[in-house]
Parts: C-alpha cells; sequence; structure tokens
C-alpha cells in the first residue's frame, strides 16, 4: 500500500508538474537597424565642394577675397570649427582662385573627387596606407573580379576642418544566458 | 544453453524476493530514477537552457560527476591488483564486488555523458563504421571506447566467474585470467585518458598540468576503496554475507596510502600555481579565494581540503583500525573528492571565461534531479546486481543437474 | 501498512502463501509493478511538448562531407519549406564550395577600433543568431591601456565610446591553422574548408560542448534552447554551412559569412566597421589588402602560445 501510495504520489508531481523546468531566459535587446547601420558616420558624400547644397564657386568666382576674417563674416563660414592642428589656414586646403576646387602644393587645383591627393599634402604614411588598404573603410566586394570594391575617401569619415574621429554611442552590451547586463561592471 | 537460460530466469526471479527492506529500498531508488527522469525529459524538451551551463561555463554537474564515477569504476582494479598480482588472498572473495561497482559506475558515467549531449538521439554519429568517430583525434572519442571496453570486460567477468559459481566448476583460467589482466590496465587507462580529456585543451590553463593524471589515480584509490569499504559492510550486514574484518582493513591501506598521494600531490599542484604567479594562477585563485568579487566555489573547496584533510588524519592514526572511525574517514574521503573532482577540478577550469570573464555556474534543481536520478539508478542497478549475485556466491542459488527444474518449484 | 510491524530482517512475504497482511507477494509484485509503470509514463509527460523532434529522414542525414549532390538538392529543398513554414519567407539557400586559390583571413588595426559594437549587431543580423538566448560571435573587450591582461576587460560597457583611458579589442574566431575545436570534436563535425574557415556540421553535432572547452578565444556558441529569431528579422539569403536557422543543441561560430565572402563581397562585420578597422581577403594573393597589412605592419595574434596560429591578425596604425 505505502509502495501504490509512494508511485502515485510520484506520478502525480511528475504530470502536474510543480516546479516546471526552471527554466530562466533574460529578455535580450532588440537588435536596432541603427545598430549595423552600413551608412558612413558622416553619410553620404556630397558630390562637390559646397556649403549647405549651395557650390562655394558661385559666389567666390565673383567675387574678391575678403580682407575679414571670413568666419566673421556671413553665415556661412560661421558654422565651421577649424580643430585641424596646426593647420589652421584656409587656403592650405582651399584653392584661393577656383573656390570649387582644394589646392594642390604649388596652388594647383584638385577636384573634390580626388580630395585624397589633398590630404596626402601632409599626411603622407596614412595616404599610403589607405592606397594599400590598412587605412581606411572598404566596402562591397573583396574579390574585384566578382564585384565592386568601394573604397571609401578621407572625408567619410574625417571631417576635413575637424578631422578626429568622433565619438560614437556603443551599441548595447551583451546580454548572453544568466548574464544580465550588470553582473560584470565593477 | 538450456542451463544458462534456466540461471538467467533463476536470477530474474531472485530479484522478486526479499525483505521489506529490500523492496523498500529499491522502490525508493526506482522512484529516484523515475524523478531523474522526468527532469531529463524536460530537458531533452527544452534544451540545456534548463541547466546552469552558460557558453562561459558549458561544463558543470554531469560533466563533474562523471569524472568522478570514472575514478570510483577505475578503483575496482584496487581490489583485483592484490588479490591476482600480488596473491594476496585477503581480498579474494570480495573481488566480484568491486567489479559489479564497476559496472554500475561505468553505466552512471555513460548516462552521464548522455545527459550532457545537446543532440542525444544523435549518438550514432559516434559509432565507428556508421557514423564518424574522430579517433585517434579526440580524448573523447578514446574515452567512448575505453569506458565501454571496460564496461564489457567487467560484464564479462562478472558473470563468467559468477556462472562458473553457480555451476559448482573451477573457472577455467585461460578463460578469465587474461581479461582480468587486461582489465587492470584498462582500469588505470579509463581515468588516464579521462584526465587527458582536460589536460588536452591548450586554452584551459588550469588543465594544463601534467599531474592531473597521477591526481586522479590517486583520488579514484582514495574514493574507490573508500567506498567500497562502505558497501561491502552493508552487504555484510543486510545480505548476510559473510567475511572478516580483515579484508576491510586490507583496503583501509590501499586508502590510506591513495590518501597520503592524493593530497601531496593536491600540494605539489597548489604550490606551481601559486609560488610563480604567472597569469594562469587566475582559476585557481578563483577557486581558493574568489575571483572579482566572485567566490561561489571558495566554501565548497576549502569544504573539500578540510574533509580531505580530517579523512587523512583518521586514516594515518591508528583509531582508523576501529570501523568506526574507518567508516567516518571513508565518508569524508568521498565527500571530499567528489567537490575537489567535481567543484575543484571541472569548474574552475572555466572561469575566468578565456576572455577573462567571470561568470559563475549554479547548478539549477532540473539538473540536479537528473545527478541524482542517476546516482539512483546506478545505486539501483548495484543493489540488483548484488541481490543476484550474493546467494550464487553462498551456494543458494546453485546448479542443481539432475532436476534442473525442481530447483525453482 | 503492515510493513512498519514486521520484524526486521524477516521477510515480508512467503514464496508460496499469504501473509497475515493479506496480500500475497504476486499481487504485491503486481500493484507495484502496475504503479511503477503509472510512474514511468507520468515520469515521460514532458515529452507531451517535444515540438522539434527530428524526423526519420533528418536523424538519418549523413554528415556533409558524404552527401551526394542528389541529396543536397533534396535537403535543401527540405530546409527550404521548412523556413518558409517558420518565417513565412523562402529563403535563398546556397552551399557555394570554396574558391579556388582563396585562403581566407582577417586583420584588425587595434589602434582604430572605438568598441562601438556594430560589428557585433551587424554579425548577428546578417548570420540569424538567436536574439532570446542571445547569441553573439563577437566580443569586444575594453583594454586597461597599459595593460593587455583580458582578465582587467570590461565586457558589458555602455555609452558613449571611445573612451580616452582604454583601447577595444573585438575578439571573434581566429580561424585557427591549427583548430583545437576541430582536433577534439568527437564526431568530426567541425572541420576546416579549403578557404581556411572553420565551419559547423549542425546537424551532424551532437552538442558535447567540447570543442567550446577547447577554444582559447571562446568563439563557439550553444544553443541552450530553440534558437529565438523574429520573423521580420531572418535574413533569407542563407548558406548551408553558414547562417541557416540552427536547431537547439549544436554549436555554432563566426564562418567569415560564408555566404557572402564565397560571393566575393566583404563579411558583414567589415561592411559595416565605422572606423574601418577590419579588413579581410585572400592571403594567398600577395597583392591583396590583407597580404599587405601582414608584410608591411605589426602584426600579433591572440594567444600565440597556444599554438593555434590564428588567421585573424591584430595590427596597428605604424
Amino acid at each position: 500500500m505505502a509502495a501504490l501510495a509512494a508511485c502515485i504520489a510520484a506520478a502525480l508531481y511528475f504530470w502536474f508538474d510543480p516546479l516546471g523546468a526552471g527554466e530562466r531566459t533574460s529578455e535580450p535587446p532588440a537588435v536596432k537597424p541603427a545598430y549595423y547601420d552600413t551608412t558612413p558616420v558622416r553619410g553620404r558624400l556630397k558630390t562637390a565642394l559646397m556649403t549647405e547644397g549651395t557650390p562655394c564657386g558661385t559666389c567666390h568666382d565673383s567675387m574678391d577675397p575678403p580682407a575679414v576674417d571670413p568666419s566673421k563674416r556671413g553665415t556661412f563660414h560661421s558654422q565651421i570649427v577649424l580643430r585641424h592642428g596646426a593647420n589652421v589656414r584656409c587656403f592650405n586646403c582651399h584653392n584661393s582662385g577656383k573656390r570649387d576646387f582644394f589646392s594642390g602644393f604649388g596652388g594647383e587645383p584638385i577636384p573634390y573627387s580626388r580630395v585624397e591627393t589633398l590630404c596626402a599634402k601632409c599626411h603622407g604614411p596614412h595616404y599610403r596606407d589607405w592606397q594599400q588598404g590598412a587605412h581606411g573603410r572598404r566596402n562591397g566586394y573583396w574579390n574585384t573580379a566578382m564585384g565592386e570594391r568601394k573604397t571609401q575617401v578621407c572625408i567619410v569619415c574625417h571631417d576635413p576642418h575637424w578631422p578626429v574621429f568622433k565619438p560614437l554611442r556603443a551599441a548595447p552590451a551583451p546580454r548572453t544566458l544568466r548574464v544580465t547586463a550588470s553582473a560584470e561592471e565593477h | 544453453m538450456s542451463n544458462f537460460l534456466l540461471y538467467m530466469r533463476r536470477l530474474v526471479l531472485e530479484l522478486f524476493e526479499g525483505g521489506w527492506r529490500y523492496f523498500a529500498w529499491t522502490l525508493l531508488l526506482a522512484l529516484l530514477s523515475l524523478a531523474g527522469l522526468n527532469a531529463y525529459c524536460k530537458q531533452f524538451v527544452h534544451g540545456l537552457v534548463t541547466t546552469g551551463m552558460t557558453d562561459q561555463v558549458s561544463w558543470g554537474l554531469y560533466i563533474a560527476n562523471f569524472t568522478f564515477l570514472v575514478g570510483l569504476a577505475a578503483a575496482a582494479v584496487m581490489l583485483v591488483i592484490p588479490v591476482y598480482v600480488y596473491k594476496d588472498e585477503t581480498l579474494h572473495d570480495v573481488v566480484i564486488f568491486g567489479e559489479l561497482l564497476a559496472v554500475a559506475a561505468i553505466v552512471m558515467c555513460l548516462l552521464f555523458v548522455t545527459v550532457d549531449l545537446g543532440r542525444p538521439e544523435r549518438f550514432w554519429h559516434m559509432i565507428p563504421g556508421i557514423g564518424k568517430l574522430n579517433w585517434p583525434g579526440s580524448m573523447l572519442s578514446w574515452d567512448v571506447i575505453v569506458l565501454n571496453g571496460y564496461l564489457l570486460l567487467n560484464i564479462y567477468i562478472c558473470a563468467y566467474l559468477v556462472y562458473m559459481k553457480y555451476l559448482g566448476r573451477e573457472p577455467v583460467r585461460a578463460l578469465y585470467i587474461p581479461f582480468v589482466f587486461l582489465a587492470i590496465v584498462w582500469a588505470i587507462s579509463i581515468h588516464t585518458v579521462t584526465a587527458f580529456l582536460y589536460v588536452g585543451l591548450g586554452g584551459r590553463p588550469f588543465w594544463n598540468s601534467a599531474i592531473v593524471a597521477p591526481r586522479f589515480l590517486a583520488s579514484a584509490f582514495t574514493s574507490g576503496p573508500g567506498f567500497i569499504i562502505l558497501t561491502l559492510q552493508l552487504i555484510r550486514r543486510y545480505m548476510h554475507y559473510h567475511f572478516p574484518d580483515a579484508v576491510l582493513l586490507r583496503l583501509r591501506s590501499i586508502v590510506q596510502v591513495s590518501m597520503i598521494l592524493n593530497v601531496f600531490l593536491f600540494v605539489c599542484e597548489v604550490f606551481k600555481e601559486f609560488y610563480i604567479e604567472t597569469a594562469h594562477v587566475a582559476s585557481a585563485k578563483y577557486l581558493f579565494f574568489g575571483l572579482h568579487g566572485q567566490h561561489g566555489l571558495v566554501p565548497w573547496i576549502w569544504t573539500a581540503l578540510a574533509m580531505n584533510l580530517a579523512a587523512l588524519s583518521l586514516l594515518i592514526l591508528p583509531v582508523s583500525r576501529s570501523l568506526k572511525y574507518l567508516n567516518l574517514a571513508c565518508a569524508l574521503a568521498i565527500g571530499g573528492i567528489w567537490i575537489e573532482k567535481g567543484m575543484g577540478l571541472v569548474i574552475p577550469a572555466f572561469i575566468p571565461s578565456p576572455l577573462g570573464e567571470v561568470v559563475e555556474y549554479l547548478p539549477t534543481l532540473n539538473e540536479t534531479l537528473i545527478c541524482l536520478g542517476i546516482w539512483a539508478f546506478g545505486l539501483l542497478l548495484y543493489t540488483l546486481f548484488l541481490k543476484v549475485t550474493v546467494p550464487v556466491l553462498k551456494g543458494k542459488i546453485r546448479f542443481d543437474g539432475n532436476a534442473p527444474l525442481k530447483a525453482i518449484q | 501498512m503492515a510493513d512498519e510491524k514486521l520484524p526486521a530482517g524477516r521477510p515480508y512475504f512467503h514464496p508460496e502463501g499469504t501473509e497475515a497482511s493479506g496480500i500475497t507477494r504476486r499481487e504485491f509484485l503486481g500493484v507495484a509493478a502496475v504503479g511503477l509503470a503509472a510512474a514511468t509514463a507520468a515520469a515521460l509527460s514532458p515529452l507531451r511538448q517535444l515540438a522539434d523532434f527530428p524526423t526519420l529522414e533528418d536523424w538519418l542525414r549523413k554528415h556533409y562531407t558524404e552527401l551526394t549532390p542528389r541529396d543536397k538538392e533534396a535537403i535543401f529543398e527540405r530546409i527550404r519549406a521548412q523556413v518558409e513554414k517558420d518565417y513565412g519567407v523562402r529563403p535563398n539557400l546556397t552551399d557555394q564550395p570554396p574558391l579556388d586559390g582563396v585562403m581566407f583571413a582577417y586583420a584588425l588595426n587595434i589602434g582604430r577600433c572605438v568598441g562601438c559594437r556594430r560589428c557585433v549587431y551587424a554579425c548577428v543580423n546578417e548570420n540569424n543568431q538567436s536574439r532570446d538566448p542571445q547569441i553573439q560571435y563577437i566580443r569586444v573587450l575594453k583594454m586597461k591601456k597599459g595593460s593587455i591582461d583580458v582578465e582587467t576587460a570590461e565586457h558589458y560597457y555602455e555609452g558613449e565610446v571611445p573612451d580616452p583611458d582604454h583601447y577595444y579589442m573585438p575578439v571573434q574566431c581566429n580561424q585557427c591553422r591549427n583548430p583545437p575545436c576541430v582536433k577534439v570534436c568527437p564526431v568530426k563535425a567541425t572541420w576546416p574548408e579549403k578557404d581556411g574557415v572553420v565551419v559547423v556540421d549542425y546537424n551532424w553535432c551532437i552538442g558535447c560542448r567540447y570543442c567550446e572547452a577547447a577554444c582559447p578565444y571562446w568563439a563557439r556558441r550553444f544553443n541552450f534552447k530553440k534558437p529565438g529569431l523574429p520573423k521580420e528579422e531572418l535574413n533569407p539569403n542563407m548558406g548551408y554551412l553558414s547562417n541557416r536557422p540552427r536547431e537547439k543543441g549544436v554549436m555554432e561560430k563566426c564562418h567569415f559569412c560564408l555566404q557572402r565572402t564565397r560571393a566575393g563581397r566583404y563579411p558583414a562585420c567589415v561592411e559595416v566597421c565605422p572606423t574601418g578597422s577590419r579588413k579581410f581577403g585572400n592571403i594567398l594573393d600577395p597583392d591583396s589588402e590583407i597580404s599587405n597589412i601582414i608584410r608591411t605592419k605589426r602584426v600579433y595574434v591572440l594567444k600565440e602560445e597556444v599554438g593555434t596560429n590564428p588567421k585573424f591578425y591584430y595590427y596597428f596604425n605604424v
């Protein structure tokens, strides 16, 4: 009788499963598209040297260079924050004559589409690394026989007036099985 | 052949005879096994998420128990060696109990490995020929081979000797002595291979120690004969199978020496870890003192240490010639070694993780129930083995050539 | 319950008769057998909820390397149908072979990484990892400047990066030339492909997690339960050995986005990296970017002393 009772008690326990499987999982954060957006940090590259949609030459081609600090003149230049190390003169980079162009060592115009050669004036080793693929972003195809490789130019990631790479907000910390976000904080 | 079938039938019928203690004990074990089966069904349905394991600590109680039980199985050899190598007849009458224990322990080992698998139904992938066993590359494939081989060896030796006893014949030496010696080597190998399973992982510095295998053997030859000392007394009391205390005292000297070696090797390991203090000491630090504010294993390992030292002291003192203290020492040694091998050896190797993360491991209730169920099932098997073996050894069940059928009616 | 009244050790049942309690041995054994059978049946009752038991066809499926093209097509069709049923999208399931003369390698500019974890999530999104529970192939370590001890690393930092006092070291599968995970697998369910990528046959893995213990880079992940992946987040462009949906109880790991890279594209983590710290290519091509980096830069690998010989390199700007 005791044996039967024990069997029945066990059977009831197994059937109704009062304890459950003891399964615990934490709800992981949603994977938001922003976490894996492949757009470069500065957005899409512009097509020409321009300010707020207006190519620089539109005004400057019919205008003599002003004698005053341009950041104090007009709305176009006031938003520029120039923190490019020792490089504090506009015409180190911008072509003083042809304003839609950058300026080479001898003042020769560099088109917007060849901006990397402008940066190369000072940043030789980085330019070399970029050419060889050790520096800078690549997108598309590693195998150029199978598709196009997009080589991103300097100013896609670096603001030429303030080139240091800007801080980002990190995508959420891992929350793997049985580990909560705070488990490892000291 | 019909003789053998009759013999099997008599053994099976013997299982259904017995006092209330026998039935209560087997029923209890059966129900605990079922509780384990029930818990395992839940794990099978939901996955290993029902355990406390994580990607950080990817092995837990199952593998810890597995390791301990391989040792228990290997320890049977410590009864065999004195009898067959040194012709010391003291242990002759109880050798068979050690081997039966080995069979039950190996079955538990195989169960512990199986419940640890994420896809147990794919076990056939490991069968040579139809599957793709990665032998000799993977130490786990070696383990599969040596464990199953050891199981077969012991089943054969036990079955042959017991059957011969039943028939009242002298066993043919050529039919079992070679297997006995093979089993001796094999017993050492199962625990060595199990140690190599851990030692072979270059990315786990805590295990990269050449003395893991010797430590495993020393601890196994402590806990195994210790376990046998306790079970033999139960057999003597409840199954009325008589043997002199000298048997237990002979086992005591084995346990004594093994325990001294075990503690010595432990000290060697501790010295190597803490004196040179390389970055690889992190796991040992976690184990003994805690790391980065996490110290889940600290109470366990110090308990194990205290138990082992207490057992050692008792064993080397003459006081353990009395069975009361000997039993206490054995119980302490078994507990201490169980913790030392599981909590102390398997789990800390995962903490910190190879990337330095300290994630602790705490077994779940479901996982614990599965472990308990497997232990209960193993003990149930061992009880049933003893239940049929003891009457044969005592001559209660024996071949009656002229009237085979009369014997059971 | 007459048992308590009986003296200890005395047989409860007489083999051939009835006891004072009124039940025979046969009756008792019958009752016990029925009780135990009922308890066993009840113990097995959780199996009622089993939803993903494999079909006979799946259970008997051969190892990937032994499948004939016809086997493969039949299997792929079954997978497509299953994915369509589970996720409502017909996937573009392919099994591209390794490209000739290609050995993939990876380089990471440790001086440029800002620890933003875009790579982590681009990988999760591309490779259909489980969201619940969370599985990620890449772990980014926030390291104290002046230290290379991973034990002092922070894994769970949040907020704005980079922190000026720290540098960041992402870790993922190192695609070792001498992979310990492959060596230890008892059933050869994981192996290096001809292009050097260590893959897992999700239908052959038995889930013993020995590879996970063996990996010095903590790069392998186990499916502790059925992967939780929202329908709308499934990437239908999938490879058989790479990012097709996984099942419970098997290992998975970084496979250099085989479904992309064998088609010539960059892996998702390279594609997304906003700092351009991640570099990938064919190490057998001496003119490739990756070959150039290894030739001209100061390069190191993680845990070189373990002898794994990784194809995942870290390099410095100079």
